[in-house]
């Protein structure tokens, strides 16, 4: 009797370590797969931008500070994809980019600079919902690995927190916008 | 041409008819012929029978059938022609007071409990303003049962097929980008009340003036009744139940044929000329004049007044496909029926949107079962300004009052993909969101996007359920009510204008979709 209630208890241990184990692998896979799916967005944006700088190099009047500007962006694009700390500095340069030549209008003028402004805009939108949904997963993976009974299997398997991803200082930045027109 | 298409389609529809109603009278004919041969040698041989009452009987009821299927015929011989005439009143401006609809069954075969019923055939009957008292009944297919609805209402055709186009374009790569950020806000209810005051007060005062005629004679046609039933019952109780009377039921033929006589006289004399009336203003009774009155002369104006580019279309609604095309219900046999459709653009937005009821026709169905309901109640569908690939769906939670009150909507919902967890946890209190791609998801429900959804919600007391699909966004608010519906107890007039007031918030909540949603914020290609 003794011996089947131990076999019991064994058999139940065993079944939440497996369950657990299981779920822990599977909202960590999530994690790296919305990381996988952020990067594919990234390189989409990458992308465009050659195309971008390709535009914007037709119109020679720019301003010092402009020609900087996309030479500092054509750089960035060359760039590793997964460094996000760069992929927060292409994303100022971008913003700041785009402020900058609304002062010019025969370029605003161009369709092919409106397409291209418009399907950054979207690729941003993408980014965005990208990195909620990297946010949700992160936070789904850390509430299993931090709570019971998920924390014992995490910390016999060596599985930890993960951290969130923030804000580079370059996107904490508060953005002064006249600035910009400044420029 | 449109005119065309349509008269084609319902002499096709009418031959059909027309083909099926011949097969089934001849079976029936030539079944009676079998049956009564059958009495007439073997039942009526075997059972000597020397009443002449019940060979008379048989008799009489095969010459009154013949006679009533031949009548049919004649009737169905002359559509043609009925069809004409209604075309050339079409071109020539006339519109549909009213629209009923009805399903007839081809072949009924009755089998003790069961009934088969096959070839079923959907009919408009159709009243127009200006024949009162003609009443054409055209078989229709379902198909054309809603362009037919939008050409009876005197609808611009042409607008509603391109706001329709706009609707359901597919997204071109190559053609410039649209960028539409002007907007013209919705007017207030201050606005309103002095256009109102202004521009349609002696409209509202005539419509206002028929509902209390169409009271009067239905409390007149009402307390009648009710006055002659009494008298009836009461002449009963007295001859059947006062002590020294004796009752048989030949004492009742006397009185019956009087009250008979009396009443005939009463509708012909009072009720006809006051029907005859309601008919020319428009309307197939007393009620539906002041219905109709109200919706041509005083509502049309104000969906002008809300949005200019916008039309209004009296009988008009969404048909089968769109229903489909939202994504939001699954394939079903659904009977729609609806009205007071409006269709045009709101700030850019092409957009349709109308009262909606929608039921399901089930294969086998009790005697007196009702169908399950799985709508009722406003649907919007307009162009969302983002493209995505995979369908979004925003289910309202309705809780234990829902699982109660609630028609049959959560059976009929489709709702494709995992269940998707946002940020808002208000949000998520009220919604359900399901989609098959998490990141589509979260491109189309923004955080600000979830905010004006709430708002909505909590602002109109709606139960919304929303779908993205397509590139279009469905909303779809399951409300239990048929809006802007004139009521012959509720005065239009009365609490200055509360009728009216309350009419012109509703309609903003549909337009304020547009807005509130910022459909018309279109910086994506």
């Amino acid at each position: 009797m003794i011996a089947y209630i131990i076999l019991g208890i064994v058999i139940f241990v065993l079944g939440t370590y497996i369950s657990q184990f299981n779920k822990l692998k599977r909202t960590r896979n999530q994690v790296e797969n919305a990381k996988s799916s952020l990067d594919a967005l990234f390189i989409k944006r990458n992308e465009l931008i050659p195309n971008l700088v390709a535009v914007l190099e037709k119109y020679t009047d720019f301003e010092k500070e402009v020609f900087e500007k996309i030479t500092a962006l054509r750089q960035s694009v060359a760039g590793n994809p997964k460094d996000y700390q760069a992929e927060g500095e292409t994303d100022k340069l971008l913003k700041q980019l785009m402020v900058q030549v609304e002062n010019y209008p025969q370029l605003k003028a161009s369709q092919q600079f409106t397409t291209l402004q418009f399907s950054l805009n979207e690729c941003e939108e993408q980014i965005a919902a990208g990195r909620r949904y990297l946010s949700a997963s992160i936070t789904y993976y850390n509430n299993a690995v931090t709570t019971f009974p998920g924390n014992i299997v995490a910390g016999m398997t060596g599985m930890q927190v993960h951290e969130w991803e923030r804000a580079t200082e370059a996107q904490r930045e508060k953005v002064d916008v006249k600035d910009m027109f400044a420029k | 041409m449109y005119n065309e298409e349509l008269k084609a389609a319902l002499l096709k529809m009418h031959a059909r008819d027309k083909k099926l109603t011949f097969i089934n009278y001849s079976l029936i004919i030539l079944v009676i012929i079998v049956i009564a041969a059958f009495l007439g040698k073997y039942l009526f041989g075997f059972i000597q029978i020397d009443a002449l009452y019940p060979k008379l009987a048989l008799a009489f009821a095969i010459i009154m059938y013949l006679g009533y299927a031949i009548s049919k015929i004649v009737k169905i011989n002359k559509r043609t022609q009925e069809i004409d005439a209604l075309f050339d009143r079409i071109t020539g401006g006339a519109k549909a007071t009213n629209i009923m609809e009805s399903k007839e069954y081809k072949f009924i075969i009755p089998l003790g409990k069961i009934t088969y019923k096959m070839y079923p055939i959907d009919f408009l009957m159709i009243s127009l303003d200006k024949e009162p008292g003609k009443l054409y009944s055209l078989p229709v297919h379902s198909s054309f049962v809603t362009d037919f609805k939008n050409l009876l209402s005197g609808a611009d055709v042409n607008q509603i097929m391109d706001t329709l186009t706009d609707i359901y374009r597919e997204e071109d790569e190559d053609a410039p980008v649209e960028y539409e950020n002007e907007t013209t806000p919705l007017k207030t209810v201050e606005e309103f009340r002095e256009f109102l005051n202004s521009e349609l007060g002696d409209s509202v005062q005539a419509v206002e003036e028929t509902r209390k005629k169409s009271r009067k004679t239905k409390l007149l046609m009402t307390t009648a009744s009710f006055v002659v039933m009494i008298g009836f019952m009461g002449y009963i109780y007295f001859n059947a139940f006062t002590k020294g009377r004796t009752f048989d039921t030949s004492q009742i033929y006397i009185p019956m044929g009087i009250l008979f006589v009396l009443f005939y006289a009463f509708y012909f004399i009072v009720i006809r000329p006051k029907q005859m009336k309601a008919f020319k203003e428009g309307g197939g009774t007393i009620e539906q004049a002041a219905d109709y009155t109200f919706k041509t002369k005083v509502f049309e104006r104000i969906v002008k007044f809300v949005s200019p580019n916008a039309q209004y279309v009296l009988h008009g609604h969404v048909n089968l496909a769109d229903l489909m095309e939202s994504g939001l219900f699954r394939e079903r046999n659904y009977a729609i029926t609806g009205n007071d459709l409006i269709i045009g653009r709101h700030n850019g937005v092409p957009f349709q949107f109308c009262d909606l009821t929608v039921s399901v026709i089930k294969k086998t169905m009790k005697e007196n079962e009702d169908p399950d309901y799985a709508f009722y109640g406003q649907f919007f569908m307009a162009r969302f300004n983002k493209s995505f690939n995979s369908p979004v769906y925003v289910i309202p939670k309705t809780g234990v009052k829902g699982f109660f009150t609630d028609n049959d909507i959560s059976l009929y919902t489709n709702v494709e993909g995992e269940k998707i967890m946002l940020e808002d946890p208000e949000f998520m209190k009220m919604f359900n969101v399901y989609g098959s791609d998490q990141i589509e998801a979260r491109y189309i429900i923004t955080p600000a996007m979830m905010e004006r959804i709430k708002q909505l919600t909590l602002r109109t007391k709606g139960q919304y359920y929303i779908a993205f699909y397509n590139n279009r966004i469905t909303v779809a608010n399951n409300s239990g009510k048929n809006n802007f519906e004139v009521n012959l107890s509720k005065s239009l007039t009365k609490d200055d204008n509360k009728m009216m007031i309350d009419f012109y918030q509703d309609l903003c909540n549909q337009f304020a979709i547009v807005d509130d949603l910022k459909l018309n914020i279109k910086i994506w290609k």
